[in-house]
């Protein structure tokens, strides 16, 4: 459709096995958006500040982060931070997705301002879901 | 001679006739004088007469008056007068005070026998003392006489002879004694008690005179020093009292004998077989009001031998215990409580404290005995006044641990009240201690955390099983479907089908359940850690409120199998409400879960106030906790049944410990398997900090 911008799941994650599972889960549930996955928080930030190496956010294109918390060299928290604290970045739509359900944290993130704070292991077809009604509610919203 | 008288005769007989004339004439003269002086006196005698008449009719004129006089005079006197004839003894004479004291008219009085006034059997006494009177002139006499009301009136009378030629009388004048009478009866009956308490009293009652003589001594000195009383009448009591005593007892004996004072003296006196004892006596000394002079000094004396062999015992035990106390680690501090004009507590004084008092807080025993805690601890209001009073007043002891800024130290303090408004402090310095415990609660913290990373970094590996097995489960109900489809013809054909479609899916199974089992236990571990790193907001708590929303939560799990709950009133505690709401769950959950089928589960909730503690109490008729499982219950993963049916991870008493161990509370469980269990809960019901 003309005027709608293509949307684009950036996957934050540094198990190799869960990034797996996510990319397998949203195509099972039929979403076929493209999927670009970082193995840490710092090249996930790097992409989108623009400082990345390998690949830069294209600013004509919508994106949907998938942030895992328990990262290497930048944490999840750190880049919602960063994300939520930058004018250019903070309608970014973000979903948390940790290995554990600690109360305080997920205080915080929704406090820092992540939508969706989702515990792994998932069931797959809820999550499809509600991606697909997030994602489908920005590209609306995005017109 | 005869014949014819003679001239000379005749001669003789003129001159005799002549003579008589003369003196007829004479004698007619003196008689006319006579008659003239007798004429005379008549007159006078007449004058005379008349003059005594009129002086008569005067003087019976003054007689009749002094006659009213003496009748008034008698009837204003305040007591009865009587005239009685002797010896007839009858009544002629009396006033009106006579008829009006005993009430009888002047009818019934006149000529009243004496004898009718006294009480029959008197008589001889009466006729006694009249006829002293009679015989000596007066007498007096004191008898009761009777009244028109049939009652005897004591009389106190006198009496007076009068005689007059013709009659005997007796004459006097009687006063009502009543009131002297009754004071005198009192007197005595006051005195025979004086007397009965003096003589049968253990201890020795003597009166003794300004020189310490003994006027009188109660029998008991028999029993108590040997000696009679009349042994001792007379003598000073100073020359038994033993020499070394004596100069401090003659000091404080002038005191007594000075002024009206009342003293206690300890002495050694000598007994009548040679030793001497330990007395104690209570002297007071008795002044005559009107002359401001010394009357008598009551002494009241006792053995006190054995008391004073029992203070030499005190005094040996209070030696051995001084020696304590000094020698005492802790620091004992012994208080008295200070109220303001409200009857409020303000302040309290040191009475007492021991040598660990200066070597922990440097303050001298000296500079600290006697003052208040506002001044020694420089502070408006003294340190801990409100907890320390409490103790004071209600009696009830309290300990607690508590930091003190101004001298940077950790204490345990026990509070107990050794008497009305007095409060010892037994203060241990627990500095090092808490300066291990806060490495305790560090490494423990450290733990935590480890356990949290641990318990993490396993769940990830874990999501991939549980993820890849699910994919492959989907994968492998693929292929499956497939195989139905194509038809292979081969031999392998039901060997693939029975991988398939069976062993494939039954070893997938059996790693799914595992790994779910695992992701439970890691769960656990995880919840463990975070009771222990979450941050608690302590507060107060309206613990009614709080168990009874946990019940209502639990309606339907408990109307299912026909539970009831009783919740008493419960009192407030302080707490994180989040995790003493878990807390209570946890334990109530388990009350359901562990129900015994046979009986519909009743739990009583109830609570009540220890101090500054709180304890509170769940008991339920369940199936109870046999005694080799009451231990363990409280660690991670026990379970009292694994094979029951009982879903559930073990972990619901550990974390209950785990919650009120940081609330410095106690758990514990008395339970009797079949029977059931009552869970105590120990909290605070006064601020802390984690």
């Amino acid at each position: 459709m003309e005027g709608y911008k293509e949307l684009i799941i950036v996957i934050a994650e540094d198990d190799e096995g869960h990034a797996e599972l996510i990319k397998l889960g949203l195509r099972d549930s039929g979403i076929c958006n493209k999927i670009i996955r970082f193995a840490n928080g710092e090249e996930a930030w790097q992409f989108f500040e623009g400082t990345s190496k390998t690949e830069i956010r294209d600013k004509n294109k919508s994106y949907l982060l998938l942030l895992d918390i328990n990262m290497p060299k930048m944490d999840g928290v750190e880049v919602l931070r960063r994300l939520k604290a930058d004018d250019e970045f903070k309608d970014i739509p973000v979903i948390m997705l940790t290995t554990t359900d600690d109360p305080r944290e997920v205080e915080m993130c929704y406090k820092i301002g992540c939508n969706i704070y989702i515990t792994k292991p998932v069931d797959f077809l809820k999550f499809s879901e509600t991606l697909r009604n997030l994602g489908l509610f920005i590209q609306v919203v995005r017109i | 001679m005869s014949g014819r008288p003679t001239v000379e005769e005749l001669e003789k007989l003129v001159e005799q006739l002549q003579q008589h004339n003369s003196i007829l004439s004479t004698s007619l003269e003196q008689s006319n004088t006579e008659l003239q002086a007798l004429q005379e006196d008549h007159n006078l005698l007449k004058n005379r007469y008349q003059k005594d008449i009129e002086e008569l009719k005067k003087a019976q004129i003054t007689l009749n008056k002094e006659k009213e006089f003496s009748q008034k005079l008698l009837d204003c006197l305040p007591g009865i007068f009587y005239l009685y004839t002797y010896p007839q003894l009858r009544l002629i004479y009396w006033n009106k005070n006579h008829e009006r004291l005993l009430g009888f008219t002047a009818d019934e009085i006149r000529n009243r026998h004496i004898m009718d006034w006294h009480v029959p059997g008197v008589e001889p006494i009466v006729q006694q003392a009249v006829d002293l009177v009679m015989e000596k002139g007066e007498n007096v006499l004191e008898s009761p006489l009777l009244h028109k009301n049939g009652e005897y009136v004591p009389f106190l009378m006198t009496g007076i002879s009068f005689d007059t030629p013709e009659q005997r009388y007796l004459m006097g004048f009687g006063i009502d004694i009543t009131d002297r009478k009754r004071i005198e009866y009192a007197l005595k009956e006051s005195e025979s008690l004086f007397r009965l308490l003096a003589e049968n009293s253990t201890d020795i009652i003597a009166s003794h005179n300004a020189n310490g003589e003994f006027v009188y001594v109660s029998p008991s000195c028999k029993t108590l020093l040997g000696y009679e009383p009349k042994e001792l009448i007379g003598r000073s009591a100073f020359e038994f009292i033993h020499p070394d005593d004596k100069v401090k007892i003659e000091k404080s004996w002038q005191n007594v004998v000075e002024k009206p004072a009342i003293t206690t003296f300890t002495f050694r006196i000598l007994s009548k077989d040679g030793p001497y004892v330990w007395f104690e006596a209570v002297l007071k000394s008795i002044f005559d009001e009107a002359t401001g002079k010394l009357k008598e000094i009551h002494a009241s004396s006792r053995d006190i031998t054995k008391r004073k062999l029992n203070e030499d015992k005190l005094e040996e035990s209070e030696t051995k215990l001084t020696t304590l106390f000094n020698a005492m680690t802790e620091m004992v501090v012994i208080h008295e409580v200070i109220f303001d004009e409200n009857g409020n507590p303000k302040d309290y004084k040191i009475i007492d404290c021991n040598k660990a008092y200066t070597a922990i807080t440097g303050i001298e025993k000296k500079d600290a005995i006697g003052r208040l805690g506002s001044e020694v601890y420089q502070s408006d209001i003294p340190p801990y006044l409100d907890e320390f009073s409490k103790v004071a007043l209600t009696g009830e002891a309290f300990e607690y641990t508590t930091y003190y800024a101004p001298m940077d130290k950790h204490f345990i303090i026990s509070v107990v009240s050794p008497g009305p408004n007095k409060f010892a402090t037994i203060t241990t310095d627990i500095t090092a201690v808490h300066e291990i415990q806060e490495i305790i609660q560090e490494k423990n913290k450290e733990l935590e955390n480890y356990l949290y990373v641990a318990s993490h970094d396993l769940r990830t590996p874990l999501v991939n099983i549980h993820g890849f097995s699910q994919r492959f489960q989907k994968h492998i109900e693929a292929i499956s479907g497939c195989i139905e489809d194509c038809t292979i013809n081969s031999d392998k054909s039901e060997l693939v089908k029975k991988i398939t479609s069976e062993e494939i899916p039954r070893t997938l199974n059996f790693i799914l359940s595992n790994v779910s089992k695992m992701d439970g236990l890691i769960n656990g571990l995880l919840q463990i850690s975070r009771t222990g790193r979450i941050k608690m907001t302590i507060k107060k708590l309206d613990m009614g409120q709080l168990i009874k929303s946990i019940v209502s939560g639990m309606n339907f799990q408990l109307a299912e199998i026909d539970a009831k709950v009783n919740i008493e009133e419960l009192p407030d505690c302080y707490g994180d409400n989040m995790q003493l709401n878990q807390m209570f769950t946890n334990i109530i959950t388990n009350a359901i879960k562990y129900h015994d089928k046979g009986r519909p589960l009743v739990i009583n909730i109830s609570g009540k106030v220890r101090y500054n503690k709180v304890i509170y109490s769940i008991h339920d008729n369940g199936v109870g906790i046999a005694p080799r499982h009451q231990k363990r219950i409280w660690d991670v993963f026990y379970r009292v049944d694994s094979s029951s049916q009982i879903t559930g991870e073990g972990l619901g008493l550990s974390i209950a410990k785990r919650i009120i161990d940081k609330h410095k509370g106690k758990i514990w469980v008395e339970s009797e398997e079949g029977v059931g269990s009552t869970f105590f809960i120990e909290l605070l019901n006064t601020e802390f900090s984690e």
